[in-house]
């Protein structure tokens, strides 16, 4: 996984930016520019401002804006305070005062991009000295106000990343969570619905995703997978419901239920047999989950790659070795071809 | 010559693999590298939403609607990060006489969410105005973007609806409210 992963990046790091550079996508775009070296194999950590930093830490993080609209547009830059509740990241809007907005400044604080245009700014994070171990949350907000001319509602338009920062002495905690029960329920529109628990066990939020599948139905039959649907982000401590809708056909089962989620690179995987109740609106009880191994277990392609590569660089070795020992009598004699 | 090189690409690949398996300390944190490409962006018109529904006088009661502008999400991040599309009441509505506090609102998306690449875009339960988010000063979620493999992109057109108060007095009516995708 940790290879794959390394072989990725390389691949979306060699397109070169610059003159060859793409358009901006429509509207206001936002796009960090770098990211810490410790965390390249974490998805997150490309696209939010993730990291553990010390109480008292001074830290930097390069991003851009860009205008893909036809007429140039006015931007106000400024760090958000955020909450991550009921399963969703919220960017709180301009003056709420929080931990991020006390501690992070950016430069510029305001620019105007012309249509088509990119601009750099720099978020300074000055943790405090006094900050007690906990993770904080905030957005690096871009915002184009509303029109102020005429009547009606105006629309204050607002691009974000978030921000993650776990601040405490020594290293990050770790991150970890559970799939406490599964249970079938039924949509008001008589769609069959699977509700996961999981609860965020470890030391930071997470984002999850992933997927579900049945199988062991009636008649052994098997479906999926289902894309879950989930609030974002959990916070710490925080227990969720995680839900899958299904097609009307399925049956009622009972049905081997085998839930997968992922944050950044932690993955775990939790199966119960559940069965979905008639009535339309109503939910089956909750079973407890058992914890499986991950389908795509990450572990077992890392450890056949490495030994793999590790295995073809001790036979080249060994044959280059071969090939230039002393020659001795009976030998086949190999001429060099150049 | 074979020799020498044959040891250094073995030195090399171990390296490599050892590099990858032992992660830097945590501490690192001041050493970063530079990212490619990863935006991800939203437009809407600039212009104000305009609220029809009659004359205000003899309309209480009753609620003024009107369409925010078309609104864009390209996510061009490329990976399997959802997102969000929240929604804040910021200003009251006011005609200079009157305020109408923003908790009389409501955003709602009628009609489908087109999409393109691969994400499930919902505005849940919020369909119809019936059913709509009632504002509020904090962001609420209107639209996630969910079960996202790669590029993607979503189209959606929220509406809003203002309840008229009893003591509502005529004229031309404004007020704001934030969308912010994140």
């Amino acid at each position: 996984m940790l290879l794959l992963v390394g072989a990725a990046l390389c691949a979306v790091t060699l397109p070169a930016t610059g003159a060859g550079e793409p358009p901006p996508p429509p509207g206001l775009g936002i796009r960090l520019l770098e990211a810490p070296t410790n965390r390249a194999s974490d998805f997150r950590a490309r696209v939010y401002i993730i990291d553990r930093v010390a109480p008292g830490t001074v830290f930097t993080r390069r991003f851009e804006i860009s205008n893909g609209d036809r007429e140039p547009m006015d931007v106000r830059l400024y760090p958000a305070a955020a909450e991550v509740k009921e399963g969703s990241f919220n960017v709180k809007d301009f003056g709420v005062a929080g931990e991020i907005t006390q501690w992070a400044s950016i430069t510029p604080s305001t620019t105007r991009l012309e249509s088509g245009g990119r601009a750099q700014a720099t978020v300074t994070f000055r943790v405090d000295p006094k900050a007690t171990e906990s993770e904080y949350y905030g957005g690096v907000v871009a915002e184009r106000p509303a029109a102020q001319s005429g009547s009606g509602v105006g629309v204050n338009l607002r691009i974000a990343l978030r921000v993650y920062l776990s601040v405490g002495p020594g290293g990050e905690p770790a991150s970890d969570f559970a799939v406490d029960s599964l249970r079938g329920a039924r949509h008001a529109t008589g769609a069959p619905v699977v509700v996961a628990q999981v609860k965020n066990t470890g030391g930071r939020a997470l984002d999850l995703t992933g997927d579900l599948r049945l199988s062991d139905g009636p008649g052994g039959v098997s479906a999926g997978p289902f894309p879950v649907r989930l609030g974002t982000t959990l916070g710490i401590g925080q227990t969720s419901p995680v839900t899958s809708t299904l097609s009307n056909e399925l049956a009622a089962g009972p049905w081997l239920a085998r839930i997968q989620l992922k944050s950044g690179i932690l993955t775990r995987s939790a199966q119960a047999t559940i069965s979905f109740p008639d009535g339309r609106g109503t939910s089956g009880p909750p079973v407890a989950a058992v914890e499986t191994k991950p389908e795509d277990g990450a572990l077992f392609p890392v450890a056949i790659g490495i030994g793999a590569l590790l295995l073809l660089a001790l036979l080249v070795t060994l044959f280059l070795l071969w090939r230039r020992r002393p020659r001795m009598a009976g030998d086949p004699v190999y001429t060099e071809s150049s | 010559m074979r020799t020498r090189l044959a040891v250094a690409a073995t030195a090399v690949t171990v390296a490599g693999l050892s590099s990858l398996l032992l992660a830097p300390s945590a501490t690192a944190q001041s050493v970063t590298f530079t990212l490619t490409g990863a935006s991800i962006s939203v437009s809407e018109p600039g212009s104000a939403a305009a609220l029809t529904g009659g004359a205000l006088a003899g309309l209480t009661g009753t609620s003024l609607t009107g369409a925010l502008g078309s609104t864009v999400v390209t996510d061009q991040r490329g990976g399997i990060t959802g997102w969000t599309s929240k929604i804040t009441g910021t200003t009251a509505f006011s005609n200079g006489t009157t305020s109408i506090p923003v908790t009389s609102a409501k955003a709602w998306v009628p009609g489908v969410i087109s999409t393109t690449g691969v994400v499930a875009a919902s505005a849940g339960t919020y369909l119809t105005e019936l059913t709509g988010l009632a504002l509020t000063g904090s962001a609420q979620t209107l639209v996630t973007a969910t079960a996202v493999v790669g590029n993607n992109s979503a189209t959606f057109t929220p509406s809003i609806s203002v309840a008229i108060p009893s003591n509502a007095t005529v004229g031309d009516y404004t007020g704001a409210v934030t969308q912010t995708v994140s």
